[in-house]
């Protein structure tokens, strides 16, 4: 997918464990690390809400677009 | 009371019923037909039915292990699916033999048409759970 997620840029800038986030945040660090690995198809408003509130960043700080290499 | 888990059951077992009973008559039927042209479209039905048979078995027993949307379940009702198209194209072979048997073909053949629509529901079911499942 184009679209990257750099959480764990901003966690290591923060020094924020992912067990931390996960509670501060309120959802399960089981779901934490999909979105971590890129694993998500999809990200909820209020759940960016909550990270750029526990991390005190901006949305384009986690999310980024990346664009994909396309063989002919 | 009847809930959910002994429907489940009750599929489970005509299921298992229409296996058996299938499997007995392929066994008995030389023993009272010996028309082979009898035999021979019998034992060509026989095969794509034993099959659509242990696909619907396959899909039960994934339902009874809450593995609704699987792509076990896709690969099942495809086997289903063809399974019912080849029965009915030998049905329909068979029937330039007795025409009857035309009647048969149809019914095979639209429960063949209409496991194949069921399965691509299925899978776009899949693709719309996956995706909420990924939705963080």
């Amino acid at each position: 997918m184009p679209i990257v997620v750099n959480l764990d840029v901003v966690m290591a800038k923060r020094k924020m464990s992912s067990g931390e986030l996960a509670e501060k945040i309120g959802i399960t660090p089981a779901n934490l690390s999909i979105l971590k690995n890129n694993k998500a198809k999809a990200i909820r408003f209020s759940t960016l809400e909550e990270i750029c509130k526990a991390l005190d960043c901006q949305p384009a700080d986690i999310l980024a677009y990346e664009e994909e290499d396309t063989h002919d | 009371m009847w809930n959910h888990s002994k429907s489940l059951l009750l599929t489970a077992w005509w299921i298992r019923i229409a296996l058996a009973v299938w499997l007995i008559i392929a066994v008995v039927l030389p023993f009272f037909y010996r028309k082979p042209a009898v035999l021979a479209l019998f034992y060509l039905v026989f095969v794509p039915v034993l099959l659509a048979l242990y696909g619907l078995h396959k899909m039960l027993h994934n339902i009874q292990k809450g593995q609704i949307f699987s792509k076990e379940n896709t690969s099942a009702l495809r086997l289903v699916s063809w399974a019912c198209f080849f029965a009915a194209v030998f049905l329909l072979a068979g029937s330039c033999i007795w025409p009857i048997l035309i009647f048969a073909a149809g019914a095979i053949g639209f429960l063949g048409l209409f496991a194949r629509v069921i399965k691509n529901m299925l899978t776009e079911a899949i693709l719309i759970k996956e995706e909420n499942d990924f939705t963080i």
